[in-house]
């Protein structure tokens, strides 16, 4: 099992970068902080742009650099994705994705032209120059024209920031596809917090050059309540559609709560409920419509900060989690192993 | 070919001949220099920017005063030159090729390093990135992205050069098929009171240079409208 340590110590009149971290092989981890801690000068570190005074950086088992050892850019192996692009102008679509492709030697190739092409949907772009593109389409290629030098690790530095709303979900989704297909480990960077917990499953959050916390979106945000105060954990609950008018969802358990109908009966699907989207009562309130209401019990209580918690609750074998304010008076029946009702205010449904 | 068959060929293929030589080799000399001067951080960069710049204000007698003392067979360059086998500089092509390339290299190096300083950094780290080595992304992004300079760099260096009057007449004298350009020629037969055959040559300069132009903007302003 190859794996990837980054160990950074590089400083300028502006940053005074300290980092030392272990960087998952797979997947898409997430590079979190705000706007001057740092996260870019660790990318550009990494991509080989800046020389670090003393780093130790072994990407996959192949150590890019340490006291000695100083590969460059060209050498590394690495694709990088920045916020404002950077096509060449000179070159059409097509050949700005060929210029890494030609560039990359045959054994090292993973990724074909028309995977690429197909799962980024570059195809009837190809013949355009760049500056007919929009700001969507250029990301979307710069992001095929880095893949297809396949990297053995794949920096992308704020690639949604200068998109708008309708742009940033198109990439969103396509960015979602990449690690299944492709099998390359991405460092994204973002100062969006929601945007990071919707697409990495490990997160690294930087502050003043150093690194504060990491792991899961959850146990990142436990750790940093400042990032509670933003954002809070999506919890997502399986289940199947069912009712005559297909307005049911029916947990593993039985249990069943009415949703907005949108998918066909007996279609397997998740919801999704935001941890503030769930109130906790102790016994079901008496007039109430019985249409929203689960009960579920108490696995543990985390602590955030003096007014706030983060409750597990177990539902149907499932973690559910709840952000609660504690408003002053504690809540005595609230303890592991208790059992909750659980009020769902807002439901979002997606289907697999 | 004797100058009698057709009236001032012969100046004008020498003149034409001086320009291109010049042109050439100062497009591989400003492409090192105008890339130093894109990118260095030295303090002492707006010195070497004014020496470059310097032929654009000294009257062409003060430069070419100097050539020829340079290129003179006691001057460092004529001395180093017949050192490593050639002729004497002063009054042959070679040294006007020389002191030709003095006279026009903020022509060739501005237009070039402007190119050079509108393309930025972030466009050779993509290049890097994506496995290019740097001499290999000069080449294959900054060259082509910088066309236009160098386009404008070849013209104004061509047209400067092959207007010289001074420096050629300091340097290169008046040697016919050596160093007799069209411009000296016109000068002659002025001097002579050929007007005539001086207005034939002055004409012949006027259109060429004036279509050498359009054909420039006309180019300029096709890539314009493309991108």
């Amino acid at each position: 099992m190859t794996t990837s340590d980054i160990t950074i110590k590089f400083n300028n009149s502006s940053i005074d970068l300290d980092v030392c971290f272990p960087l998952p092989t797979r997947g898409i981890s997430g590079l979190f902080g705000p706007s001057g801690s740092g996260k870019t000068t660790l990318i550009r570190c990494l991509a080989g742009l800046e020389k670090s005074s003393r780093a130790h950086i072994c990407i996959d088992g192949n150590l890019w650099q340490s006291e000695d050892i100083f590969l460059p850019p060209h050498k590394r192996r690495v694709g990088l994705v920045f916020q404002d692009v950077r096509l060449f102008d000179h070159l059409n679509v097509k050949g700005n994705l060929l210029f890494g492709y030609n560039r990359t030697p045959p054994s090292d190739r993973k990724i074909t032209i028309e995977d690429d092409m197909k799962i980024l949907a570059l195809e009837p772009l190809l013949d355009k120059p760049p500056e007919k593109l929009s700001g969507g389409e250029a990301q979307r290629v710069a992001i095929g024209r880095a893949l297809l030098t396949s990297p053995a690790l794949l920096l992308m530095d704020e690639p949604l920031a200068a998109l708008g709303e309708q742009h940033k979900k198109e990439i969103l989704s396509y960015l979602k596809k990449l690690p299944k297909k492709f099998g390359i480990p991405i460092l994204y960077v973002s100062h969006d917090f929601e945007e990071m917990a919707t697409l990495s499953q490990y997160i690294i959050c930087m502050e003043n050059g150093k690194i504060q916390a990491r792991g899961s979106a959850l146990e990142v945000a436990s750790q940093l309540p400042h990032i509670m105060d933003d954002w809070a954990p999506d919890n997502f609950i399986e289940g199947e559609i069912c009712g005559t008018k297909h307005d049911q969802f029916k947990l593993p358990d039985g249990q069943l709560i009415t949703i907005p109908p949108k998918f066909p009966a007996s279609s397997p699907v998740r919801i999704t409920i935001n941890a503030r989207d769930i109130s906790l009562l102790r016994h079901p309130p008496e007039h109430h419509a019985g249409d929203a209401l689960l009960k579920g019990r108490v696995k543990e209580i985390i602590k955030i900060q003096d007014e706030k918690n983060i409750i597990k609750i177990s539902l149907a074998e499932q973690d559910v989690h709840v952000v609660l304010g504690l408003c002053g008076a504690e809540k005595p029946w609230l303890c592991p192993g208790s059992d909750v009702y659980m009020m769902i205010n807002r439901i979002k449904l997606v289907q697999d | 070919m004797p100058d009698y068959f057709i009236p001032g060929l012969n100046p004008l293929i020498l003149s034409l001949k001086l320009a291109g030589v010049t042109t050439l080799l100062l497009i591989l000399v400003a492409t090192p220099l105008a890339w130093w001067l894109s990118q260095t951080k030295n303090i002492f960069k707006p010195f070497f920017e004014a020496i470059v710049a310097l032929p654009l204000v000294l009257p062409p007698t003060v430069i070419g005063f100097y050539m020829l003392i340079l290129l003179g067979p006691e001057g460092f360059i004529g001395r180093s030159w017949i050192g490593m086998g050639g002729d004497t500089l002063t009054f042959s092509f070679s040294g006007l090729v020389i002191a030709s390339m003095v006279y026009s290299l903020p022509f060739v190096v501005q237009p070039i390093q402007n190119a050079f300083e509108g393309i930025g950094r972030h466009v050779l780290e993509s290049a890097w990135t994506l496995g290019a080595r740097p001499l290999g992304a000069f080449f294959s992004v900054i060259i082509p992205l910088s066309a236009k300079g160098y386009l404008t760099a070849l013209v104004l260096g061509f047209a400067h050069t092959l207007g010289e009057f001074g420096i050629v007449l300091m340097v290169g004298g008046n040697i016919p098929d050596k160093t007799r350009v069209i411009s000296i020629a016109i000068y002659d037969h002025v001097e002579t009171l050929d007007y005539s055959y001086a207005h034939m040559l002055s004409a012949g300069m006027l259109i060429f240079s004036l279509l050498l132009l359009i054909s420039v903007y006309l180019i300029n302003h096709r890539w314009r409208i493309r991108t």
